[in-house]
């Protein structure tokens, strides 16, 4: 007897630790106080409409394909916006992390564009590329550029030089080194970055999507705003907060998966 | 002419505006299989010789030639491991033959060495999950398995707890033996150089003061009389400098 209600009593602080530990006790605590509020009617349902509604308002767009269309459209946007730049900015980052004077050359030109907010050049990107999807997607590469290309040459910069000498005491040549033990050295700093980029572009999203978008989730937020839908809004934000941590989660397991002897825990962005 | 010639080797390094010579006129001859104990003070030009030997760094001025005329095969292994912290212990064992890819892993031969170095069960471990006698073995086994005829020791044993220490100088020694290498040793301990070496090299300010043939038969004893006239004599010759 004394057996199982041992336990049993551990089987139950073991489940009171796990929910603990899961994180998941804040969100729901929100959730309950959303819940709670509009149903009392602590504010107006225009300003925050309630979770049963933006439920609904969630189901009738997933019925009708609505949400879908945008999802899709949002989602190829980025993954276009961010893989345009991701190859281009690693390219940059290996290009003038292993020759520095191109590195000399290019950091207070990249210091400089680093600090200009990608919405603030919209104008000028709708008088060059249109307002297509080009301007859109050079939004996307611009907010995401930088996390990942900076990660990159602080990975480059930060392998060991001890490393290297043991390559080039084995007769390693600057190419095998640098696929051997420069571009593993860099691999977590790669990833980081690349998440760090992914999480903006999704910040940036809105931004793109201003530029006369007919679809997408940032079109979608902006449309209901014009509606006065403030479900709709939140339906959108929710699913692109869902989205981007889906992908995050992705990333982080690829880090592991690849790059399971390091991990930085803060990146440069 | 002996298997590896040394000649009037000179090292300067530029420093500011002066110039700081780390080695100078610096000659000896090694004999394939010998065993050479290079001791001397911080600074005195012992890294600085084996980093010339590997290529690690440029020489001033002076020779290194081998008899057959061809550069030799050189294993490096450092004060302090220098694993690759993203390969297993068998990768880095392996570490100077994946940088050609047409060429097969000799993994019997990896095989062969983790058992050598009592490291069959981590062959698949990382290195953060070694101690540090344990990583110093797998960066010797990586230094063995590129197969050298001539393998450079900089102080491997610097880093290491005493019983540690002892373990990894019986398996240098048994290394030595078994497969007939030519072994170059820094130590900063002379009693160390004494236990392992055939002769003892000592370097003060770049420059070779001695060379003292250690004839004793391994294993060797710190209670013999001769090992403790020897370790008197190279003492005296570096504080003496």
């Amino acid at each position: 007897m004394n057996t199982t209600s041992q336990g049993g009593t551990s089987a139950f602080s073991r489940f009171v630790r796990a929910i603990w530990n899961s994180g998941i006790l804040l969100p729901l605590f929100v959730l309950l106080v959303w819940w709670w509020g509009s149903k009392s009617g602590w504010w107006s349902a225009f300003l925050l409409p309630g979770p049963a509604r933006v439920l609904r308002t969630f189901s009738s767009l997933t019925t009708s394909g609505e949400l879908f269309t945008h999802m899709w459209a949002s989602l190829l946007r980025i993954f276009k916006g961010f893989s345009a730049s991701a190859l281009f900015a690693l390219a940059l980052a290996f290009a003038s992390g292993l020759y520095r004077p191109l590195l000399r050359q290019i950091a207070p030109l990249l210091e400089l564009l680093r600090h200009i907010p990608p919405m603030a050049t919209i104008p000028m990107l709708i008088l060059w590329f249109g307002i297509g999807e080009a301007s859109k997607l050079v939004i996307i590469v611009m907010a995401t550029f930088f996390p990942i290309y900076l990660n990159t040459v602080q990975g480059i910069s930060q392998c060991d030089s001890k490393l290297l000498e043991v390559a080039q005491s084995f007769g390693y040549t600057r190419l095998q080194t640098l696929r051997h033990v420069v571009l593993p050295s860099a691999l977590p700093y790669i990833f980081t970055g690349m998440r760090l980029g992914l999480g903006y572009s999704w910040r940036s999203l809105i931004a793109a999507e201003l530029v006369a978008a007919s679809s997408g989730l940032g079109y979608m937020i902006l449309d209901a705003e014009q509606l006065s839908r403030p479900d709709v809004i939140l339906v959108g934000i929710l699913v692109i907060g869902f989205l981007g941590s889906t992908i995050d989660l992705v990333f982080s397991a690829a880090t592991r998966y690849f790059a399971p002897y390091g991990s930085v825990s803060n990146g440069v962005a | 002419m002996a298997w590896l010639e040394i000649r009037n080797l000179r090292k300067e390094y530029p420093l500011e505006k002066k110039t700081t010579i780390a080695l100078d006129d610096f000659s000896l001859s090694v004999e394939k299989g010998d065993f050479v104990g290079i001791v001397g003070r911080s600074g005195s030009g012992k890294t600085t010789l084996l980093r010339l030997l590997s290529g690690l760094l440029k020489r001033t001025s002076g020779e290194i030639v081998y008899r057959d005329g061809e550069e030799a095969k050189i294993g490096m292994v450092f004060q302090e491991p220098r694993l690759m912290p993203w390969l297993t212990v068998e990768k880095n064992i392996l570490f100077a033959y994946l940088k050609d890819k047409k060429k097969r892993l000799p993994h019997k031969q990896s095989e062969a060495l983790l058992d050598l170095l009592g490291l069959g069960e981590y062959k698949n471990a990382y290195p953060s999950q070694l101690s540090g006698g344990m990583a110093q073995r797998v960066a010797l086994g990586r230094a063995l398995c590129y197969e050298p005829e001539l393998i450079l020791m900089d102080e491997p044993l610097g880093a290491l707890d005493y019983f540690t220490r002892k373990a990894l100088q019986d398996e240098i020694l048994k290394l030595h033996f078994l497969q007939k290498k030519t072994i170059l040793f820094v130590t900063h301990d002379v009693e160390e150089a004494l236990t392992l070496s055939r002769r003892i090299v000592v370097l003060e300010g770049g420059r070779l003061i001695r060379e003292i043939p250690v004839d004793m038969p391994y294993p060797r004893r710190q209670s013999d009389p001769k090992f403790a006239k020897t370790l008197d004599l190279i003492l005296s010759l570096i504080v003496g400098g």
